[in-house]
């Protein structure tokens, strides 16, 4: 006869063991300043560049180096890597599109701005946008981690 | 696989012992590349039984392993193939529906595995 309160045993304990590997991936104070630095940096570019030759390409890169290296960091120090593809990723999904919203919108208020001569209020802009952003990329972590508990990210 | 394009519940007897299930289960969650010790630790086993378990999955072509070095200190990484999450799918599939079947039921069900085979202590690492 099949003990069948095994299985359920077994399946429970594996998420159990899914909650313990998701809880690695808790994001270090390190990260979040990594983040919040890549996200500054992505947000002043429309400022940069409207004064400093090569502000554009060089912010860009600048913010998607930052964001690979706290990635790259961040998959050694946890032992879980995330690979390239967290839009696979349900519950962050959402957090990402909110992410998009907030690189674009805060790119063209910024550029409003700075075209009717308003510095500060396009300053004002970039460090509020780059808080946003920074949540989100938390929520979107957040997210993540929910989708390793449940195995909803495979796929 | 059936006709819905799921996996079909099938016991898959490399996946059955529980220690081979938590390996499978903690790199089917969706991560890319799962790391030796954070395996090690969330499935609570010993190096040398998740040495052991990883190389015969590895055999059945259901894990993949990587291997590389951070220093001097050597890492090893682990994700589980296409044909190994099948297989996972199928087995976790079998699982539920056995966990659905009463007791009474599984009485005549000459498939069901007999209880020593889900379960073993060295399985357990």
């Amino acid at each position: 006869m099949r003990d069948d309160t095994e299985n359920v045993a077994e399946l429970e304990l594996l998420h159990t063991q899914r909650v313990q590997l998701a809880s690695r991936l808790k994001t270090p104070w390190w990260y979040v300043v990594a983040m919040a630095f890549a996200w500054a940096v992505a947000l002043a570019v429309p400022i940069g560049s409207r004064y400093l030759t090569g502000a554009g390409i060089g912010g860009t890169l600048l913010a998607i180096v930052v964001f690979c290296l706290a990635q790259l960091a961040l998959a050694r120090v946890s032992g879980v890597n995330l690979g390239t593809r967290t839009l696979q990723y349900p519950s962050g999904r959402v957090w990402f599109i909110a992410m998009l919203v907030v690189l674009l919108a805060a790119d063209g208020v910024e550029t409003l701005l700075l075209d009717h001569g308003l510095l500060a209020a396009a300053i004002v802009v970039g460090v509020l946008a780059t808080l946003a952003g920074t949540g989100c990329w938390q929520g979107h972590m957040r997210g993540i981690r929910r989708d390793l508990e449940t195995g909803r990210g495979a796929m | 696989m059936t006709a819905k394009g799921k996996p079909a519940a099938t016991l898959d007897p490399v996946i059955h012992p529980i220690t081979r299930l938590s390996i499978c289960g903690l790199l089917a969650s969706g991560a890319d590349w799962v790391e030796f010790a954070a395996l090690r630790d969330a499935a609570a086993i010993s190096d040398s039984v998740l040495s052991k378990q990883s190389r015969l999955l590895e055999d059945a072509g259901y894990v993949e392993v990587r291997k590389g070095a951070v220093g001097r200190r050597p890492r090893t990484w682990f994700r589980l193939t296409p044909n190994g999450r099948e297989a996972f799918q199928a087995h976790v599939a079998w699982l539920q529906q056995a966990a659905r079947v009463r007791p009474e039921d599984a009485a005549d069900d000459t498939t069901a595995p007999p209880p020593s085979t889900i379960l073993t202590a060295n399985e357990r690492g």
